[in-house]
C-alpha cells in the first residue's frame, strides 16, 4: 500500500477545512498507543504492512532493526521507544511508515495507519506548554480534529538522537 | 568552457604526475634526452593551455620552470640537485594552484614573483647572458615585421603577451619551419580565384567571422585533442606530440580562415607525416573540424565556407602524406608494415573517459542484480525440475560475467597509487642527506579504486617510514659494511583473491633495545613479560598506539602518527599487516588486502536465532565442539579457551557479546555442541563461539545507516538470496568487544596466546591422533591418521590378483592392496576395509580387519620392534598397540618407493638428543617423527625454512637439523647457508634429506655448509648419518 499524493479527495472532517487554500498541507495520520500523529504526506515515501525485521543486537534501544524493502536496507526506528510511550508487547504486526533523512530512508514503526487528511495552516496550533518536553521536541503543531487531537510530527526532530538517548 | 576546464585540469594533473616522476629520473640520469624532452614537452603543454584559459599565475610559473628546462635541454644549463629542486617546487605550486581553481573554478590571487625569481636566477644564473625564454623561441624564428621576443605584442591577439606565452604567429612559425624552409607571406585578405563565391561575402573576411584568433586557439587545441579519437586519424599522428598537434592545426585554420591559399598549401603539405593518407581520411578530417567548428559556436555559414575552405589544401595534405611514402622504392614494404603496426597501435587509443559516478552507479546496479540472482536461484533449488531452472542458469553466468566486467572496470594499477613515492623519496632522501633508491615492482597489479584510494595514505606513510626510520646516512651504512645507498623494494603481487604488497628496506631494522625501553616507558608490557618474547614479537609493538622510535620529530615522519595508524587504516578495509625486521638488516612489511570492497565472500552463522555473516577473509578454519568431539571447550579459571592442536586459543561466546545471554546461562548450558569460528584480527586470533553455521555466501557489502556507524561491532549489512537483511560482524569490533568483556585487551591477549604457542612448542607436541584398526592378531594396531589419505570399503569382487598382488580400480588408476603384516587373506566376500595412503603419485591401500577407533595420545612408544613393518610398540588406551611402518607398506607396493632395508645397527643416540625436521611433506614429515622417535629423539617436525628460522629466534636449542632440498619458498641449500653464516644454530650438525643424491647436489649440500647428504627414504643412511654426526660433533665439544 503505496499513498500517492494526488489520489486523495480532501476530507470535511471539519466544515471550516473543506475549502482548500493555497496553505493547505497533506498529512497521513498514524495511531501510536491510541494516539493520533500526522506526517506530513510529503515526507512519506512508502508505507508498507507487516515487515519481517532483523535485529541489530547492542544498537540503541529505539532501533527496531533493519528491514528490506525492495532490494534497500532502511533502518526501522521504533517509534514508541524514541516517544517515550509504553512498548507494544507484540510489535510483529507493526506497520511502517517510511520517511527519508540525510538521503537516508528510515522506517518509523507504528501501530497502524490511518487515513491522508488535507489540513488548513491556518488552523494548526501551538504545542500545549504542558506538553511533554519529549513530545514538545518533535511536534510543530496541534491540529483539533472533530473527534480527537492530531499531533503533527516533524521529521527531522525526531533523527536528533541526542535526546533519544535520554529517552 | 566549464567541459574545457575540467578537462584540462583532469589532463594537467595527470602530466604533472608524470613530470614528477620523470625529474627524478632525470636527476639520477641527467644525461637522459628523451627523458628531458618528455618534461619539456609535458611543461610546455601545461604552459600553452594555461595560456588560452587565461589563467595567468599558472601560466607565470609554467613558463619559468620552462624556462629552465630549456636551458637544460639546450645543454646552456646542467642539471643539478638544486635545480631540479627548484623545478618541482615549482610544479608543487602549480598543483595548489590547481586545486583551488579545481574547487573555485577560478585561478587563486596571490603571487609566485618569489619562485619565478628563484627559476629565473638558476636560468640566467648560469647563463647570465641568455634572455628569458620567448629569446629562445625567437632567435630560432627571426622573421622581418612582427617584433619577437621580450614582452611582445603579439599581432594577432592584440594585447601584451603575458609572460611565456607564445602568440600564434610564432606557433604557427615553429611549425612551419619544422617543414621546411617556407616564408610566410603576409597575411593577405585578398581572395583567391579558387574561391570566387567569397566575394558575395562582402570585405569581413572568413578569419574575422569566425572570431579570429581566439577562436582558432580553442579549435585548434580540440582538434589536436580528439583527433586521437578518430580512427581514421588517429595513426597519422599518434606520434605527434600534442602541442606540435595544436601548433599545426593553428597554422592551419589561420592560414584557412585567412584564405592565404600558398601558406594553407604549404602548411597543408607538412600536416600529415605518415604515408597512406586517402581521401577517406580526409573525409574524416573533415568531418572532424565541421564538428570542432560547431561546438565552438560559429554560425552554420561560417562553418562551410571554413569546411569548403579546407577543401583547398585536400591534394597538399595526401601530397605531403605521399612523399613520406616514397623515400626509396625499397623502402615501401617497411613503410607498409610500419603502418599496419600503427593501425594495430590504433587499440589504445579507443579509450573514453567516463566518470566515476557512473561507474559506481554500474556497480552498485550490479550488486543488486547479483542480490536478486541469488535470490532467483534460492527459489529455484527448492523447486524441482523447474522451467525456469535454465534460463536462471544463464542469467547466473551473465550475472557473473557482468559483475566480473564491472569489477574490472574499476581496476586500476596500483602503481597509480605509487606514482608519488619516486618524488616523495628524493625529496627525502635530500632532506635527509642520505642516499635512497626506490625499486618498484608490480605495478601493473590491479585492484579496485576504492581500495586503492583507501591504501594510498598508509602506503605513502610506510615508505617514509623506511626512508626517515628505516635507511641510515650514508656515513652510517658504510660503516656498517653496506653500500653507501640504501635501497627501498616496494612489490605488489595478487594471491588467492588477495593483493599483496611488501615494503622492504636494507637499513638499520627495528631496534628490539629501543623499542623494549619504549614498551617498558610507555607501559605497553612489563619486564617479565618482554622476557618472555621473542624479538619479531617485541618488534611488533610499532603497532600499538601512540608508538614512534624515532628519537625526534622530524618533518618527514614522527607526527605522532605512526604505525598503528598505518595498521588502523588496512584493518579498515579488512586487510592485514605483519612485520618481520632484523636489526642490521633492514625490515619488510607485508600488507594483505581484498581486491575489492563490494562483494566479499562470508560465512553466515547463527546466534540465539538470528544469522549473522563474518568476513571469510578473517576466518582461519572452523572446528565444532561438543562431548563426543575431538574439540572440547575449556576453561582456565573463567576463561573458556579452545586447544587446537598446539595453539591454545581464548574464546569469544558471540551470543554474550551480542547481549543475548550471560557467560552463566553459557555455562549452565547441557551438553553444548558450539562451533568455533577460528578468527584472526592482526596478530590476534580467537575463537568465536556460535550456535550454528551455515554455508558461505558472496555478498554485497552495504554500509549500516549512519545512525549506526558507533557500532564497530558491525562493519555493514546484506541482503541474502532467500531476502533477509542479515548485519555483517566486523571481526576486529568483535575481537574489542570481547577484550572489553574480558577485562583486558586484545593485545595482551594476543601475546599470552603466543607465550602458550611458544610454550606448547617447548614441550615439543606428542600429542598424535592415531588411527586404531585391528588386523590379523588379535591385538591392535596403529597409525598416525595424518598419514591416511582416507579411509574405503572396497567390494572384494572388485580385487584382482595380478602376479601376486592384488589391485584394485581406485579414482581412475589402479591401486595396489597390500595386506598388513599377519593378516594372510582378504575377506572372503563383502567388503573389505582398507586404509589409503598417499604420497605424491603414489597411493596404496593397506587392507585390515577392522577399523577401531581414533585416538588422540601421547605418542610414548615404549619397544622398538625388529619386526618388518612395524614402527614400535606403544599403549593406546590402555592396550598394548603395534605401531605400523607406512613406508614398509609403500615399498612393498612400490619395489621404487623403498630401499632394501638392513637391521639398525647404529648406537642409540643419547637420551633427549633434540632433532629439528624440515620437509614440507607431510607425509614424510609424519613418517619419518615416528621413526626418529623410535631412534630415540626428540623430534620437532615444521614444514617450511622460514619456521626453523623462526624457532632460531625464538631461542629454540636442537642438537641435530635434518632438512629437506626441495622446498617452496627457501630450499635447503638457502636454508643452510643462513643457519650456518652464524647464530644460534651455526654449530648444530645439519643434515640434507633429498630425493636427489647425485654427484653435483652432493657437492653443492656441502658447499652450502650441510654435514651429510642422504637420499630420502634411506633411512637406515639416515640413522647412522644421525650418531655419526652426533658422535663427532660430540666430541668436538
Amino acid at each position: 500500500m503505496t499513498t500517492g499524493r494526488d489520489t486523495l479527495p480532501t476530507t470535511t472532517t471539519r466544515g471550516g477545512l473543506s475549502v482548500v487554500s493555497n496553505a493547505a498541507q497533506e498529512y497521513v495520520t498514524v495511531r501510536l498507543a491510541g494516539q493520533l500523529l500526522g506526517i506530513p504526506v510529503l515526507s512519506v515515501h512508502d508505507v508498507l504492512g507487516a515487515q519481517k525485521l532483523t535485529r541489530i543486537p547492542l544498537a540503541p534501544k529505539w532501533v527496531a532493526g533493519v528491514l528490506n524493502l525492495r532490494g534497500r536496507i532502511v533502518t526501522a526506528i521504533n517509534l514508541r521507544q524514541r516517544l517515550g510511550l509504553e512498548l507494544r508487547e507484540d510489535s510483529s504486526k507493526d506497520m511502517s511508515v517510511v520517511v527519508e533523512h540525510n538521503e537516508e530512508s528510515y522506517s518509523l514503526q507504528i501501530d497502524n495507519v490511518g487515513e491522508v487528511l488535507t489540513l488548513n495552516d491556518a488552523d494548526m496550533e501551538k504545542n500545549p506548554v504542558t506538553l511533554d518536553p519529549r513530545w514538545r521536541e518533535i511536534s510543530r503543531g496541534i491540529f483539533r480534529l472533530e473527534a480527537e487531537l492530531l499531533v503533527i510530527m516533524d521529521v527531522e526532530k525526531l533523527f536528533n538522537f541526542e535526546s533519544a538517548a535520554a529517552a | 568552457m566549464d567541459d574545457l576546464l575540467n578537462e584540462f585540469l583532469t589532463e594537467t594533473a595527470e602530466s604533472l604526475e608524470v613530470v614528477d616522476v620523470e625529474l627524478v629520473k632525470l636527476e639520477q640520469d641527467p644525461e637522459n634526452a628523451d627523458v628531458l624532452d618528455n618534461i619539456f614537452r609535458l611543461v610546455h603543454t601545461i604552459k600553452g593551455t594555461c595560456g588560452f584559459l587565461g589563467l595567468p599565475r599558472l601560466e607565470t610559473v609554467a613558463h619559468a620552470s620552462e624556462n629552465v628546462l630549456g636551458k637544460f635541454r639546450d645543454k646552456e644549463l646542467t642539471v643539478t640537485r638544486e635545480a631540479i629542486t627548484v623545478v618541482l617546487q615549482s610544479l608543487d605550486r602549480i598543483k595548489e594552484i590547481l586545486a583551488e581553481l579545481e574547487a573555485s573554478a577560478q585561478e587563486p590571487a596571490g603571487s609566485d614573483d618569489d619562485l619565478v625569481a628563484k627559476l629565473n636566477s638558476i636560468a640566467d644564473g648560469k647563463a647570465p647572458e641568455a634572455a628569458p625564454a620567448p629569446a629562445k623561441d625567437a632567435k630560432s624564428a627571426p622573421q622581418a615585421g612582427a617584433p619577437k621576443g621580450d614582452e611582445a605584442v603579439d599581432p594577432t591577439l592584440g594585447r601584451e603577451l603575458k609572460p611565456g606565452e607564445v602568440s600564434l604567429d610564432e606557433l604557427e612559425r615553429a611549425f612551419l619551419e619544422a617543414e621546411g624552409p617556407e616564408d610566410v607571406p603576409a597575411p593577405s585578405t585578398a581572395l583567391t580565384e579558387t574561391r570566387p563565391g567569397d566575394a558575395s561575402q562582402g570585405a569581413v573576411s572568413l578569419f574575422d567571422r569566425a572570431g579570429g584568433a581566439d577562436s582558432v586557439s580553442v579549435a585548434a587545441h580540440l582538434l589536436a585533442q580528439r583527433i586521437g579519437r578518430y580512427s581514421a586519424l588517429a595513426e597519422f599522428f599518434e606520434d605527434v606530440p600534442e602541442d606540435v598537434r595544436k601548433a599545426k592545426f593553428t597554422g592551419l585554420l589561420t592560414a584557412l580562415l585567412k584564405e592565404d591559399e600558398k601558406a594553407a598549401e604549404n602548411v597543408g603539405k607538412g600536416l600529415v607525416t605518415r604515408p597512406g593518407f586517402e581521401d577517406r581520411n580526409f573525409d574524416a578530417l573533415s568531418t572532424l573540424v565541421k564538428d570542432v567548428l560547431e561546438e565552438i559556436q560559429l554560425d552554420a555559414d561560417t562553418r562551410d565556407d571554413a569546411v569548403m575552405a579546407l577543401e583547398l589544401v585536400r591534394d597538399p595534405i595526401k601530397a605531403g602524406s605521399d612523399k613520406h611514402a616514397k623515400p626509396s622504392a625499397t623502402q615501401a614494404a617497411p613503410a607498409g608494415q610500419a603502418r599496419q603496426a600503427g593501425g594495430e597501435k590504433k587499440g589504445q587509443n579507443q579509450s573514453i573517459r567516463v566518470s566515476l559516478d557512473l561507474l559506481e552507479d554500474l556497480m552498485n546496479m550490479v550488486s543488486e542484480l547479483v542480490l536478486t540472482r541469488n535470490q532467483l536461484l534460492q527459489l529455484v533449488r527448492n523447486q524441482e525440475d523447474s522451467d525456469f531452472a535454465i534460463p536462471i542458469q544463464r542469467l547466473s553466468q551473465t550475472t557473473s560475467e557482468l559483475q566480473e566486467g564491472v569489477m574490472k572496470t574499476r581496476m586500476q594499477p596500483i602503481g597509480n597509487a605509487w606514482s608519488k613515492l619516486p618524488r616523495i623519496v628524493r625529496d627525502l632522501s635530500v632532506d635527509l642527506d642520505k642516499k635512497i633508491d626506490l625499486q618498484m615492482k608490480g605495478a601493473e597489479t590491479e585492484l579496485d579504486r576504492q581500495v586503492l584510494e583507501l591504501i594510498k595514505d598508509p602506503l605513502t606513510h610506510m615508505v617514509r617510514n623506511s626512508a626517515d626510520h628505516g635507511i641510515e646516512s650514508p656515513a652510517e651504512r658504510v660503516a656498517a659494511g653496506k653500500s653507501e645507498t640504501g635501497t627501498i623494494h616496494l612489490n605488489a603481487f595478487h594471491e588467492g583473491g588477495h593483493i599483496i604488497i611488501e615494503i622492504s628496506d636494507d637499513g638499520g631494522g627495528i631496534s628490539v633495545e629501543k623499542v623494549r625501553k619504549k614498551v617498558l616507558e610507555k607501559g605497553l608490557a612489563s619486564e617479565a613479560e618482554l622476557e618472555d618474547m621473542t624479538d619479531g614479537q617485541i618488534q611488533k609493538f610499532v603497532f600499538h598506539a601512540g608508538f614512534s622510535t624515532a628519537a625526534q620529530v622530524t618533518n618527514v615522519s614522527g607526527r605522532g602518527v605512526g604505525m598503528d595508524v598505518v595498521r588502523t587504516n588496512i584493518e579498515k578495509i579488512g586487510g592485514t599487516i605483519d612485520m618481520t625486521s632484523v636489526e642490521g638488516k633492514g625490515s619488510t612489511f607485508q600488507i594483505k588486502i581484498p581486491l575489492t570492497l563490494a562483494i566479499v565472500a562470508a560465512m553466515i552463522v547463527e546466534s540465539a536465532g538470528e544469522r549473522f555473516a563474518i568476513p571469510q577473509i578473517s576466518v582461519l578454519e572452523l572446528v565444532r565442539a561438543n562431548e563426543g568431539s575431538e574439540h572440547r571447550i575449556e576453561r582456565i579459571k573463567d576463561s573458556p579457551v579452545l586447544r587446537l592442536r598446539n595453539r591454545l586459543l581464548p574464546l569469544v561466546y558471540l551470543n554474550e557479546v551480542l547481549g543475548f545471554t550471560t557467560r552463566a546461562e553459557i555455562e549452565a548450558r547441557e551438553n553444548p555442541d558450539d562451533f568455533v569460528v577460528i578468527t584472526q584480527v592482526g596478530a590476534f586470533t580467537f575463537g568465536l563461539v556460535v550456535d550454528q553455521v551455515f554455508d558461505t555466501e558472496e555478498i554485497v557489502v552495504k554500509p549500516v545507516a549512519p545512525i549506526l556507524k558507533d557500532l564497530d561491532i558491525y562493519s555493514g549489512n546484506t541482503i541474502l538470496g532467500d531476502g533477509s537483511v542479515i548485519m555483517i560482524l566486523d571481526p576486529n569490533g568483535v575481537a574489542n568487544h570481547a577484550s572489553a568483556h574480558l577485562g583486558d585487551t586484545g593485545e595482551v591477549q594476543a601475546q599470552q596466546e603466543e607465550a602458550a604457542v611458544l610454550d606448547a612448542a617447548d614441550q615439543i607436541s606428542d600429542k598424535e591422533s592415531l588411527l586404531v584398526f585391528r588386523a590379523g592378531s588379535a591385538g591392535q594396531k596403529a597409525v598416525p591418521l595424518s598419514l591416511v589419505a582416507r579411509l574405503e570399503d572396497i567390494e572384494r569382487a572388485e580385487v584382482e590378483e595380478s602376479d601376486g598382488q592384488f589391485m584394485v580400480q581406485y579414482r581412475g588408476a589402479l591401486m595396489p592392496v597390500v595386506l598388513v603384516e599377519g593378516l594372510s587373506k582378504l575377506v572372503d566376500d563383502g567388503r573389505q576395509p582398507v586404509l589409503v595412503f598417499t604420497d605424491g603419485d603414489y597411493t596404496m591401500g593397506l587392507a585390515v580387519d577392522e577399523i577401531l577407533d581414533i585416538v588422540e595420545e601421547d605418542l610414548d612408544i615404549k619397544l622398538a620392534s625388529n619386526h618388518a613393518g612395524m614402527v614400535g610398540s606403544a599403549i593406546i588406551n590402555g592396550h598394548a598397540t603395534e605401531l605400523i611402518d607406512v613406508g614398509y607398506y609403500l615399498g612393498k607396493a612400490f619395489s621404487d618407493w623403498l630401499r632394501s632395508r638392513d637391521t639398525m645397527e647404529d648406537a642409540p643416540p643419547a637420551k633427549q638428543t633434540r632433532l629439528l625436521l624440515i620437509d614440507d611433506s607431510a607425509f614424510f614429515r609424519n613418517m619419518l617423527k615416528p621413526l626418529l622417535q623410535v631412534a630415540g629423539y626428540r623430534v620437532k617436525a615444521v614444514d617450511r625454512a622460514s619456521q626453523a628460522l623462526e624457532l632460531r629466534e625464538a631461542g629454540e636449542r636442537f642438537d641435530l637439523i635434518v632438512s629437506d632440498i626441495d622446498m617452496p619458498e627457501m630450499d635447503g641449500f638457502e636454508f643452510a647457508q643462513i643457519v650456518k653464516s652464524g647464530g644460534l644454530w651455526a654449530h648444530v650438525p645439519l643434515i640434507a634429506l633429498s630425493s636427489y643424491a647425485s654427484p653435483k647436489h652432493l657437492e653443492r649440500g656441502r658447499k652450502v655448509g650441510f654435514d651429510d647428504y642422504i637420499a630420502k627414504f634411506d633411512r637406515d643412511a639416515l640413522l647412522h648419518s644421525l650418531s655419526q654426526q652426533l658422535k663427532l660433533h660430540g666430541d668436538a665439544a
